[in-house]
């Protein structure tokens, strides 16, 4: 395992999240065949009770007229860190946003604080 | 990129931002150098092994729900952490003059150190888990 370089999708450390959103996309890549993308999240608060659901797309345009889901993070409740197994992409590529979709079940939102991010291995 | 103060470095461990409770911090990647020397050489031949990622970084004890004392010696021992740690502070989306990140187990915790007169400090190190 070689340290990654990371950047940062979306860094809500400091201001929670209480809405559903789209991050800004992001010109991160291409990745070439022999490399694999790296994702990762930081939960440093949440709310009991919600869900939230976080994710990195990537896509080949700026618009994410066609676009993946390359992760699916699973914490939502309950603060820690993930780091999904890496996972290779086609080599055009080049265009990652984190999103997020809060609960509606709940009468009064939540607030999530974190950070999302990505590398290439 | 021009040379940088380190002033405002960010240091996320797990669910937890220390950024503000650390005041060092060091990013090391290291290979074992396998000595491949054999007769007839006249110098160590040395092989690329195994990789090993280490960070080590320390501050000032604060001990308390969510503070760095009782995060750090409640963190140790425990795998599959995210450790990221970021020069400054971070600008998303690019790569320059951005973080490192991988996948960690905090190895060791110091609770308590210092000398007489001075604030307590903590030191703390994590290693690569080596499972990506």
């Amino acid at each position: 395992m070689a340290i990654v370089r990371v950047a940062a999708l979306k860094d809500f450390r400091t201001n929670a999240l209480s809405t559903s959103y789209v991050s800004t996309g992001y010109n991160l890549g291409p990745l070439t065949a022999a490399q694999r993308l790296v994702g990762f999240f930081h939960l440093t608060c949440s709310s009991t009770g919600r869900t939230l659901v976080a994710t990195i797309q990537d896509s080949s345009s700026s618009g994410f007229t066609t676009l993946s889901t390359a992760f699916t993070f699973g914490l939502s409740s309950e603060i820690g860190s993930t780091w999904p197994a890496p996972v290779a992409m086609s080599t055009d590529r080049q265009w990652f946003r984190a999103t997020w979709t809060m609960s509606t079940a709940a009468s009064t939102g939540g607030s999530w604080k974190g950070l999302m991010g990505m590398g290439i291995q | 990129m021009s040379t940088q103060v380190l002033t405002n470095a960010q240091i996320v461990m797990g669910g937890y931002n220390l950024s503000s409770d650390f005041n060092q911090i060091a990013l090391t990647e290291t290979f074992d150098m396998l000595d491949a020397t054999c007769f007839g050489q006249t110098n160590r031949i040395y092989k690329a092994g195994l990789s090993r990622i280490r960070m080590t970084g320390g501050g000032f004890v604060q001990d308390g729900s969510g503070l760095v004392g009782t995060v750090l010696y409640n963190d140790v021992g425990i795998e599959d952490e995210v450790v990221s740690v970021w020069p400054d502070t971070i600008t998303e989306g690019v790569f320059t003059g951005g973080g490192y990140a991988f996948k960690a187990v905090a190895a060791r915790y110091t609770p308590l150190a210092g000398g007489v007169g001075e604030l307590l400090k903590f030191t703390v190190e994590a290693e690569s888990r080596g499972v990506v």
